[in-house]
């Protein structure tokens, strides 16, 4: 997994912020008899509770224009990039994408 | 013991009748129809028992199910040969409940009497008993993400003044957590009595409004609800209560979140947008019209999401194997063929099973959706059988991967009542009931022009949060293959086409889709032909 630069204290701040209606993503849970059941996103630890789900469902493209911005985290968005470029499932690129935002929220935290 | 909660006693529309600790009937306000009769349960205690016709053959055709289409819960080893991408299939699935939070350790599967299945689960704690489903997830989500707030704050600021940093893995653990707050909001909406569907559809609907600034202390949609504490036992006991107890905005979600956002004067522009998911009859998004027409249509047809998952294994099997980067356990035409040779009085039409864009207006639809609404209108909800269990169409316990519908559902009925019905005799009696339905909605008032569904499913593409793609098998340029659902919308002209070579089909007036004086006596219903002339609503007769 990408080692990502610990940000500063007030970049961490900003980075795991909550952001508006108009600033949201959309993702979705996968399951067997309710189908896709969208669900929306406000900050970083959300997109991380929903990337624990068993089978989560974000849009990649979006998501890395989420993240450099409105989260403006423009390494995470580059991260993203490459996993999303990666010759694996789906479903292996949702475990690789949990691990590095856990990291990255992980990284926040310690400094915040 | 059949009852309604506070909700039903408040004639809230979103109120169900319960059954044990989480069994409902949830669609239809039935909660509040009771609770304005001042019904409030219905208890039955017998020594009494079914009186069964053949007995002995009951057994027969249950051992019969045993050995050929049963998961074998005695074979540890046979769990590694159903696919993961197979989970959907239930008969000759294995027995996991089907439950959409964490199960807690101490907890075992709950089933009818006899079943293999287990489709729910009891647990040690006594919380979340029996509740499966939509009932299991509203609320998951918001729990995990309050609480593993809480708890890394908790910790990163304990960790941070005893000068230690944790690992990325011990996060993981910690924000995977689901504490009780989820199995507490569940069983509060069992108790209140109130149909969980809404809240899983309209609780982020209502967080995306106090998000937008529309709903809130003081704000146009004014709320005391303390949003910053969703995901709390606190929040959900303030919430799902005031919807119960009418007080403050819950006052509005009785109604249902459709009526609400009218009474907030956003219903329009929310549909438009598809941020209210209520595609048809105000009433919850579930599988999506846009991308499982089956679905779609037979719910717009009838009066309520049809939630009758029989051929949602053609979306799972092929959507879940390419999430996972495998193959589909079956190809799409084995998996069309399987279920069309099942398809009486159609079988074999592989058409029907067709699921690409170009197929979604056509005469193979408007077959599938009335097959559809006939087998579960007398096999499902007349006779009774599983919704979960049947149709058996693709079993993994069978070589050819055939499952026993069609030969199993006549087998039963015979053994019990004593009665020689056939698959297809019972797939006619469904037409019967199907034309009855549809006879009361248009003495109730519909006409075609209501048929209609919400604006975001024909204007906005399907699937838009997810790169993920979902499939269907479908033919296009002459072959068999999962087509991709992901981006499509219902074209407004064509489905009003649809629909009218869906009722000329039926032999209802395409006009207004009511019934016709010859449909229903080639149905022996004339009587009912009757009081619709009497009410001066029976449909023009169509030209054969």
């Amino acid at each position: 997994m990408k080692r990502l630069t610990p940000p500063s204290r007030d970049r961490a701040k900003w980075i795991t912020r909550e952001v508006g209606f108009e600033e949201r993503l959309v993702g979705a849970r996968l399951r067997q008899r309710s189908g896709a059941v969208p669900i929306t996103l406000y900050s970083l630890e959300e997109l991380l509770v929903l990337l624990h789900d068993p089978h989560p469902l974000v849009d990649l493209d979006r998501l890395e224009r989420w993240l450099a911005a409105p989260l403006e985290d423009p390494e995470l968005a580059a991260a993203v990039g490459e996993i999303k470029r990666l010759a694996v499932s789906d479903q292996q690129k949702a475990a690789e994408l949990r691990d590095l935002v856990a990291a990255r929220v992980l990284q926040c935290k310690e400094v915040s | 013991m059949l009852t309604i909660g506070q909700a039903g006693e408040n004639l809230c529309r979103v109120a169900c009748l319960i059954h044990d600790a989480g069994n409902a009937s949830g669609q239809g306000g039935f909660g509040a129809v009771w609770g304005s009769k001042k019904l409030k349960a219905i208890s039955v205690i017998g020594s009494g028992s079914i009186e069964i016709a053949d007995p002995r053959a009951l057994l027969q055709d249950r051992l019969w199910t045993k050995e050929h289409y049963n998961f074998d819960v005695c074979d540890a080893e046979n769990m590694k040969k159903v696919p993961a991408s197979a989970a959907m299939t239930r008969f000759g699935g294995p027995a996991t409940p089907m439950v959409f939070w964490k199960r807690p350790e101490e907890a075992r599967p709950q089933a009818c009497f006899g079943c293999h299945s287990g489709c729910r689960a009891r647990h040690a704690s006594g919380m979340g008993n029996e509740s499966s489903c939509g009932e299991t997830m509203f609320y998951t989500f918001f729990d995990q993400r309050y609480h593993s707030n809480f708890i890394v704050r908790t910790l990163a600021d304990y960790l941070e003044s005893n000068g230690h940093a944790f690992a990325a893995q011990g996060l993981d653990m910690i924000l995977g957590k689901q504490t009780p707050a989820a199995y507490t909001a569940t069983d509060l909406v069992q108790q209140y009595g109130i149909n969980a569907f809404e809240l899983m559809v309209g609780l982020p609907y209502l967080r995306d409004l106090y998000k937008m600034g529309e709903l809130g202390p003081g704000k146009r949609i004014d709320s005391d609800l303390r949003f910053d504490q969703i995901g709390s036992s606190d929040f959900a006991e303030e919430l799902i209560s005031s919807i119960a107890h009418r007080r403050g905005i819950g006052n509005d979600v009785a109604e249902g979140f459709y009526r609400a956002a009218g009474r907030w004067e956003r219903q329009e522009q929310d549909l438009r947008s598809g941020l209210l998911l209520f595609p048809q009859w105000g009433l919850p998004s579930h599988y999506d019209p846009r991308g499982e027409v089956e679905w779609g249509y037979g719910s717009v047809l009838g009066d309520r999401d049809i939630n009758e998952h029989g051929f949602n294994q053609l979306f799972w099997m092929p959507t879940m194997a390419a999430w996972m980067g495998q193959e589909s356990p079956y190809p799409a035409e084995q998996l069309a063929r399987i279920f069309a040779d099942k398809l009486e009085p159609f079988a074999g039409d592989l058409s029907l099973l067709d699921f690409s864009e170009a197929n979604a207006y056509s005469e193979s639809t408007v077959k599938l959706v009335a097959w559809h609404r006939r087998y579960t209108r007398f096999w499902k909800q007349s006779v009774l059988f599983c919704n979960l269990l049947l149709p058996d169409f693709v079993n993994h316990n069978r070589p050819d991967g055939v499952g026993l519908t069609g030969e199993g559902e006549p087998r039963f009925f015979r053994s019990v009542t004593g009665r020689a019905l056939s698959f297809a005799d019972g797939i006619e009696l469904g037409r019967r009931i199907w034309n009855l339905d549809n006879a009361i909605w248009t003495l109730q008032g519909r006409h075609r022009d209501m048929v209609k569904f919400a604006d975001y499913i024909h204007d906005v593409p399907y699937g838009g949060f997810g790169s993920s793609k979902s499939y269907m098998p479908g033919k296009e340029d002459g072959v068999w293959k999962f087509v991709e659902l992901n981006g499509r919308t219902i074209d407004r002209q064509k489905f009003e086409e649809w629909k009218s070579m869906y009722y000329r089909f039926e032999g209802w007036d395409p006009a207004s889709g009511w019934p016709t004086r010859r449909t229903l006596e080639d149905l022996e219903l004339g009587y009912v032909a009757d009081v619709l002339e009497e009410k001066q609503r029976l449909g023009k007769e169509v030209e054969a």
